[in-house]
């Protein structure tokens, strides 16, 4: 109910209505990353990209306003590092929430257009699911080994659900809200397992998956 | 007057657009509402022939060599016969028997061991099998939205120029929609337009008292997994639907298949491990080891039952459907040379 007065406010003052930019800027050890180049004398990143959806604007731990779309963010395109969300100019909001990843509903509802269209890339094609996150490079270990590193973490269901959903505060610069991804939680995940890939739903997807809950900081304006 | 010819021309639009739809779909009314929900895909004639063309173009695989009618033939229900598991690009030998297509409207989940959850989505897995076709949709799209071949079939489907991953898909899963087989003897009696021999009678009992729990009507399956005690050939070492759901019971699981048309579709089961129907009714026979309290016990079975049941396995055959020029080559659309 709240949210049809919400929409019917929104509508009758089309005119204040305003939209808010989310940016990404994947960073490590607080140092922006630039895709395929040598960081931190050892790592290169060459892909990272993740969906975002059920985005809820929050006030007060309420949700003031839902989002149904599902975006594809792709941090190696800059083309690709922003969502835009139309907002009510005057409406209160102090967190944000959205899930990572897309749900097994929209799965079940067949082939999507858009953002969600498989030819993206980033639905597997062996069984039925979404990549929730990919995060593909190289890393030197050891002085000289060169190894490079695919992270593909999906999984909608139990016992290999990889959905996070997470919360941060909804601070704007303007229009905007930045927010910081810190990819070091992502990265430490090779020192500490050895384990240079993660293809499929797996317990090893959900563990790494648990990591996301560290990734999202909004730079404070 | 002029009022009273509006009326008539929308009863005869609202029942013309009534009837369209079961032209393209019909089932016998016997059978339960399909569970694919065609709101989020309207079946029409332009899409149907769009997928059609797709499914027996070469050009979806890597090196246009293969098309899904490679492994899926007309004349066979849709399944590959001559080889236990199926060959794609290069030879390449994949691990499992290719199922027969039909009636897939009324199935939720694909593949032995149910990796697909939705018909859409099951072009996607022969289109990037390096053992199959070893492409992807990127690269089809491409050729696909290039060639001249589809430029009008694109048009009329959709009236775009460019196709779109999710038209492709929706298209091929159009044509796959339509492959409806009902009109076996089976259905005949049922319709009450025939009747059963004595013996496909007795056989019909036979299979309802042992079969029937799995492989349930009309469709002859319950549409589940379920384990029918094959022993695991350790060359394959395929777990069936525990692969995807890493659940334990699952372990040694396959899709339970529909028996239509089962006189065609040789070699059996999930590695096309035999090749007649005889040895599957062995198999119930003798290599049944109690596990799954629906199988009929061990040694249950006579060897004239076994007989019996065959006999009636025999009228699940849908002549009409592997004759159906509708689903084979669609020659025309081929006979123009492409760039
Ligand atoms: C190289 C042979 C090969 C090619 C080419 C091929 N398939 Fe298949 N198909 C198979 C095999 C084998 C399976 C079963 C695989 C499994 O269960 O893992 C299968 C399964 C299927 C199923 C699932 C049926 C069911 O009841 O679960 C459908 C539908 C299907 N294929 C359609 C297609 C379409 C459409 C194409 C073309 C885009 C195609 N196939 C190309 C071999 C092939
Ligand atoms: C517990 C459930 C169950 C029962 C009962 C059962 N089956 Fe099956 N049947 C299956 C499953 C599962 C498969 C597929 C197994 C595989 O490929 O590994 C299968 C496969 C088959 C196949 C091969 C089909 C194909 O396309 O490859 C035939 C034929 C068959 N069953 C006939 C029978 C007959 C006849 C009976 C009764 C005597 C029977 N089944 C009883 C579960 C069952």
């Amino acid at each position: 109910m709240y949210f049809r007065l919400c929409v019917l406010f929104c509508w009758f003052f089309s005119f204040a209505r305003a939209q808010t930019t989310i940016e990404f800027i994947p960073t490590f050890q607080h140092k922006t990353v630039t895709f395929n180049q040598v960081f931190s004398d050892s790592i290169q990143l060459h892909a990272f990209s993740f969906y975002v959806g059920q985005i809820e604007l929050l006030h007060k731990d309420k949700v003031v306003k839902r989002y149904d779309t599902y975006h594809l963010l792709t941090l190696n395109d800059s083309s690709k590092t922003t969502i835009t969300l139309n907002q009510c100019n005057n409406q209160a909001v102090d967190a944000i929430r959205m899930l990572i990843g897309v749900d097994s509903a929209t799965v079940e509802h067949g082939v999507l257009a858009g953002d969600l269209d498989p030819m993206n890339g980033h639905f597997w094609t062996w069984q039925s699911g979404y990549i929730h996150l990919k995060m593909e490079g190289e890393i030197i270990r050891n002085q000289s080994e060169k190894k490079s590193f695919a992270y593909h973490i999906g999984g909608a269901t139990a016992p290999t659900n990889t959905l996070q959903t997470v919360t941060f505060p909804f601070v704007k610069r303007g229009n905007k809200l930045v927010v910081e991804l810190t990819i070091d939680p992502l990265l430490n995940w090779i020192a500490a397992t050895n384990d240079y890939e993660i293809m499929s739903p797996s317990p090893a997807a959900v563990a790494f998956s648990g990591l996301f809950q560290q990734l999202f900081k909004p730079i404070m304006p | 007057m002029k009022k009273e010819l509006l009326w008539i021309f929308f009863v005869v639009v609202i029942s013309l657009s009534y009837f369209k739809i079961p032209a393209l779909i019909s089932y016998p009314n016997y059978w339960p509402k399909p569970v694919y929900n065609f709101n989020n895909n309207p079946i029409t004639a332009d899409k149907i022939l769009l997928g059609k063309v797709l499914f027996y173009d070469p050009i979806l695989s890597q090196d246009s060599t293969i098309s899904c009618a490679s492994c899926h033939s007309s004349y066979v229900a849709f399944t590959h016969v001559d080889h236990p598991t199926s060959h794609g690009i290069n030879d390449a030998i994949g691990n499992r028997n290719a199922p027969a297509l039909f009636n897939l409207a009324w199935q939720k989940k694909f593949m032995w061991d149910g990796a697909i959850s939705h018909l859409d989505f099951q072009v996607l897995a022969p289109i990037a099998n390096k053992t199959e076709m070893g492409s992807d949709l990127k690269t089809v799209l491409q050729r696909v939205n290039k060639n001249k071949r589809y430029h009008e079939l694109i048009v009329k489907a959709y009236k775009t120029e460019q196709l779109s991953g999710e038209q492709l898909l929706k298209a091929m899963a159009q044509f796959l929609l339509s492959l409806i087989s009902a009109d076996s003897k089976y259905d005949r009696v049922r319709a009450g337009k025939e009747q059963f021999t004595e013996q496909e009678a007795t056989g019909y009992a036979l299979f309802n008292e042992n079969c029937a729990s799995c492989h349930t009507e009309p469709f002859f399956t319950n549409h589940d997994f379920a384990k029918n005690d094959l022993p695991i050939d350790p060359n394959l070492n395929d777990l069936g639907r525990y692969e995807i759901t890493k659940n334990k019971k699952d372990s040694l699981h396959f899709k339970v298949p529909s028996l239509r048309n089962i006189a065609f579709t040789y070699p059996y089961m999930h590695d096309g491990r035999f090749k007649k129907l005889a040895d599957v009714l062995n198999h119930y026979q003798t290599g049944v080891s109690n596990g799954d309290a629906r199988l009929p016990a061990k040694n249950h079975l006579t060897s004239r039952d076994k007989i019996d049941i065959i006999a009636f396995l025999m009228c699940l055959s849908d002549n009409g459907f592997v004759q159906n020029k509708a689903f084979q080559f669609p020659i025309n659309n081929f006979k123009q040379q492409n760039p």
